[in-house]
């Protein structure tokens, strides 16, 4: 130990010798393995040690001789490379760096403590905003991922007729032909549901003749041997193709094959077709048809079959548009120029009169080209396979959505910048000890997202409990891949934490440090102006918000409870399944009016609400006037039942049935005043109904008031009634009494008549609230958003009032001292806020008027904006606002001068 | 956990600087355990031992004067500090208690 001692001079600088300096020593130690230390020791002990190294080199070099003392120092050398000592990889410059985040973020988690109502106010905001965001996200994304199930869909086309009444049906040839004539057209199928009277979907009760396990079965569709080539639905068992060929096949999806024939092999068991008791063989299983698709069906049969029937039906040519036609076309086909071609080539087929022809031409109408993907959110015509979602409806949500998320960050942006006086010393000291203006940018804005990332978190387990609660309320199944959304949810954090930090930082670290510091920083009047211009616009989006949900509301109330010209209150609808039962209806009205709370009984094929089939009607005296009519084949006890009224002439009765020699008809108003001027009752007009050639001639008896058949999207148009026994629904009137009883009575006497099928029953007015499904879900959704939108921005106001009011304090307790009223400083406080609202009220009601105007033009009927909505919306804006300030307004009004003003 | 986190080889160069007090530099503390316990002590070891002492707080290091057998490199010096002495007191106390706590009945006890 400490054997070799060498007198200390004292004149070496405590600096690291360079290498020139090193080669004047007679002996040094190796080089190599020197500077490979120097390279790989932490700077922090590179000197101590290399002293201990050459302390150790010099004493074994006199103890040992060089050779050994080399050997000995590398071995060192190597037995240092070791954890501890090697330099962090990341070099040691950023290692400083890396402590001034590490400050950063310790400095913004004090922050986050120390104003926890601040705190609380951002964080929740923002949790809010994000989860409604995500929220709607999830349910645009599911709107728009309709129809990408199939095999290349960006290659499907429907194909859809347009003239003054656009509809989705062409007829059934057209697909051969479209194959035939255009090359680009890679293949095509015809599909349609079965019909039943009145266009109504026919249901079938099926069983397995096995075990006779029996279903009714609604989604059947036949189609062409083409089907799986132009959609390329995954074919799980079986031949398609050779399914769709032979005239007794049918495909089943596989939960249907599940259905009837548990885990056994379905392929060649039967099913029997009731109530004519065909029997099908199982050909080929797919795939279950996914939720996002614009159609479905669990059940195909081939045209092979529905021809075999009826070969000659009209139902097959050009005359008949009431199929549905989907192409594929080749890929890289522009759909344009082939429509530009359809409507010159079709003409050879369809007999189309000359001037209506050029009409359509003129008019740029005819066959359309349609994308398969545009279709749920895209298209509205008549004869939808489906309810279709709707685009703007997912607009109006995305927005509604972004704008709730943007009333958050602006609370942020605000109380950050309204904070800076209390920041101001902490940033005057950073920028004194040489913070650059972009490293407290850097600050401020790693602050933002701090608190970003703090309410992501809430935002997912918002999102977590409100997604089964909003899947419960809008009746969607909606859910949230956290794996596929988390990079999403992180750039999303990351944007919305820079979006929202970035004013703030930039107002910020503007400030100069000479004035905090000398204390002339004392008030945050600077981006006063800015501040308010935006809670301003929070208060404008709030009053949108709450005007738009109270105008859907009203709206929504309106069309569900508007007299639609006929009872919906208490009337049963029975689907009537099997065509049989409508010979039998005398019988059936006789035993059903027997039972204590029935009122009256009544059958027809359409039901208000549903869709109607239309042909065209005119004068036998005018024959040029053709107009477009719905029709319902109805019972002579329709009028009765819906509580129809009667305007001229009269209705039918039990004679006018089809055996009598003269068709009768009833009419609506419309369709009178349409078909002529003068009255029509008693006049002969021509039906154009199934054979084109022959009209039916009949005679109108009566005219009944105009009756909203169809929803209230649709202007009142008019609609042929016909006494012919082709039902789809009993209707059955009701008292109100024991409900259960009387339904147990009724199914009874159903039973007596009918016994294949399942026995379903649903009220009028339940069936007439389903249009208005997408609007009650707007109304609910939309509400739920300006409830947010409103709590938001009051958290906002409230944390504003917080900082503002306590500013005030010596000039609440100066005024107090010189004698103001209590009531004088509660407006004095209240005054300022108020003035931003009712001029945010003002600024909103405008444009709020102007978009619901537009939302309203959705509807025929509309409820009309009143001004009261906008009065009433503002003025609880305000009283909300009001309520919100009050804690603080009473707080500081109530102020004990005496401790405020001691210090001074 | 540990109260005083405090390895073998720490221990002994904790010991080692309190021996050397005002002397206790790498080389001094290298030849004194080397010289005291007859084992051979690498830089490497002993100086990672070192730094993660002073990581944990039980010693402290101040530059000193450079010399010319160290070719100007300064010498750093160790010194232990209140928190490292009670750390060597409560192992020295723990070791005491379990010595203590073997039982006179069996006095020939080989501790090999």
């Amino acid at each position: 130990m400490n054997s070799y001692r060498f007198p200390v001079t004292g004149n070496w600088k405590p600096v690291t010798l360079k290498e020139t300096q090193l080669k004047n020593r007679k002996s040094y130690p190796p080089k190599l393995p020197l500077r490979f230390f120097r390279w790989f020791c932490h700077p922090k002990l590179r000197d101590s040690i290399e002293g201990d190294l050459m302390e150790l080199h010099e004493e074994r070099l006199i103890k040992s001789g060089k050779l050994k003392a080399d050997a000995h120092f590398i071995k060192d050398v190597l037995l240092l490379f070791r954890p501890g000592i090697i330099k962090p990889t990341e070099g040691t410059e950023r290692l400083n760096t890396y402590g001034m985040y590490k400050s950063y973020f310790k400095i913004g988690w004090r922050n986050l403590l120390k104003s926890k109502v601040h705190a609380f106010i951002n964080i929740s905001g923002l949790a809010l905003g994000i989860a409604s965001v995500f929220l709607m996200a999830t349910y645009v994304r599911y709107e728009l991922g309709y129809d990408r199930y199939y095999d290349q869909p960006e290659n499907l086309y429907r194909i859809t007729w347009e003239n003054e009444s656009p509809q989705t049906r062409t007829p059934h040839p057209m697909a051969q032909a479209l194959v035939a004539d255009f090359p680009e057209v890679e293949s095509a199928v015809t599909l349609s549901p079965l019909w039943a009277a009145g266009l109504t979907r026919a249901i079938y009760s099926m069983a397995n003749p096995e075990n006779d396990v029996r279903f009714d079965e609604k989604n059947l569709l036949a189609v062409d041997t083409t089907f799986f080539d132009v959609f390329g639905f995954p074919v799980v068992r079986g031949n398609a193709r050779k399914a769709l060929e032979n005239v007794n096949g049918i495909l089943i999806s596989e939960s249907t094959a599940k259905k009837y024939f548990n885990d056994d092999d379905p392929i060649g068991k039967h099913l029997i077709v009731y109530p004519d008791s065909a029997l099908l063989e199982v050909m080929a299983v797919f795939k279950d048809v996914p939720q996002q698709s614009h159609f479905h069906f669990d059940m195909l049969i081939s045209y092979v079959r529905e021809k075999s029937f009826d070969p000659d039906d009209e139902y097959y040519t050009w005359a008949d548009f009431g199929h549905f036609n989907y192409v594929r076309l080749k890929p890289g086909t522009d759909p344009k120029a082939l429509e530009a071609k359809l409507m010159p080539a079709m003409r050879k087929y369809i007999d189309l009169p000359d001037e209506y022809y050029r009409n359509l031409i003129a008019n740029n109408m005819g066959f359309r080209v349609q994308p398969v993907t545009d279709i749920h959110l895209k298209s509205h015509v008549r004869w939808e396979l489906e309810t279709n979602g709707n685009i703007e409806y997912v607009y109006i949500m995305g927005a509604a959505a972004l704008l709730t998320l943007l009333i958050a960050c602006i609370n942020f942006m605000n109380l950050m910048t309204a904070k800076s006086v209390e920041r101001a010393k902490e940033i005057g000291i950073r920028k004194t000890m040489g913070a650059m203006r972009q490293q407290l940018s850097v600050q401020f804005i790693g602050e933002s997202i701090l608190v970003t990332g703090i309410a992501l978190v809430f935002a997912v387990l918002a999102l977590e409990v409100s997604l089964p609660f909003y899947n419960s309320l809008t009746g969607q199944s909606l859910s949230l891949n956290y794996w596929e959304a988390l990079p999403v949810l992180l750039v999303v954090a990351l944007v919305i934490g820079i979006g929202s930090g970035i004013y703030p930082a930039v107002f910020l670290s503007a400030i100069q440090p000479q004035s905090i510091l000398k204390g002339k920083f004392q008030t945050s009047h600077r981006g006063n102006g800015l501040r308010n211009g935006l809670i301003v616009f929070q208060f404008a989006i709030s009053m949108i918000l709450i005007s738009g949900a109270v105008i859907i509301y009203n709206q929504l109330n309106f069309i569900q409870n508007k007299n639609l010209g006929f009872g919906k209150e208490e009337v049963l609808v029975i689907p009537m399944k099997d065509e049989h039962m409508d010979r039998r209806m005398e019988a059936i009205k006789n035993e059903l009016s027997r039972i204590e709370d029935v009122v009256s009984v009544s059958a027809s094929s359409n039901m208000p609400g549903g869709q109607f089939n239309q042909n065209s009607i005119s004068l036998v005296e005018a024959p040029e006037n053709d107009i477009t009519t719905s029709e319902v084949f109805v019972d002579y006890d329709f009028q009765k039942v819906m509580n129809l009224e009667l305007v001229e002439g009269r209705y039918f009765t039990m004679d006018d049935k089809p055996s009598s020699t003269e068709v009768k008809f009833v009419i609506n108003e419309t369709a009178a005043k349409q078909l002529s001027s003068s009255s029509v009752v008693g006049k002969e007009i021509h039906w154009h109904a199934y054979e084109n050639d022959k009209p039916i001639v009949g005679r109108v008896i009566g005219v009944v008031k105009d009756f909203h058949f169809q929803s209230l999207h649709d202007p009142l148009r008019p609609i042929l009634m016909i006494p012919y026994p082709a039902y789809n629904h009993l209707i059955v009137k009701l008292n109100t009494g024991n409900f259960e009883n009387t339904l147990a009575q009724i199914q009874n006497v159903y039973r007596e008549f009918e016994n294949s099928f399942q026995f379903e029953f649903a009220f009028l007015d339940d069936r007439l609230a389903k249009q208005y499904e997408s609007e009650a879900r707007t109304s609910i959704i939309f509400s739920a958003f300006a409830f947010i939108a409103i709590v938001i921005a009051c958290f906002g106001l409230f944390g504003m009032a917080m900082l503002t009011f306590s500013q005030r304090m010596k000039e609440v307790s100066i005024r107090k001292v010189l004698g103001a009223s209590f009531g004088g400083l509660i407006i004095l406080l209240l005054r300022d806020f108020t003035k931003l609202i009712a001029f945010a009220v003002l600024l909103a009601t405008p444009l709020a008027w102007w978009l619901m105007d537009r939302w309203l033009k959705n509807f025929i009927y509309q409820v009309g904006i009143h001004p009261v909505v906008f009065i009433v919306s503002g003025l609880t804006l305000i009283v909300i606002a009001w309520i919100t300030l009050g804690y603080f307004t009473l707080k500081t009004t109530r102020v004990n001068p005496a401790q405020t003003l001691k210090n001074e | 956990m540990k109260k005083y986190q405090l390895g073998e080889f720490e221990e002994i160069v904790m010991l080692t600087i309190a021996i050397l007090y005002k002397e206790a530099y790498g080389v001094a503390i290298k030849n004194e355990i080397e010289s005291r316990l007859k084992r051979n002590v690498s830089m490497g070891a002993m100086h990672t031992a070192l730094v993660r002492l002073e990581d944990k707080g039980y010693i402290r290091s101040h530059d000193g004067e450079p010399t010319e057998e160290r070719m100007g490199r300064p010498k750093k010096y160790f010194q232990v500090t209140a928190l490292g002495k009670r750390a060597m007191e409560y192992s020295r106390e723990t070791r005491n208690a379990l010595w203590g706590a073997i039982p006179d009945v069996s006095p020939n006890v080989k501790f090999s």
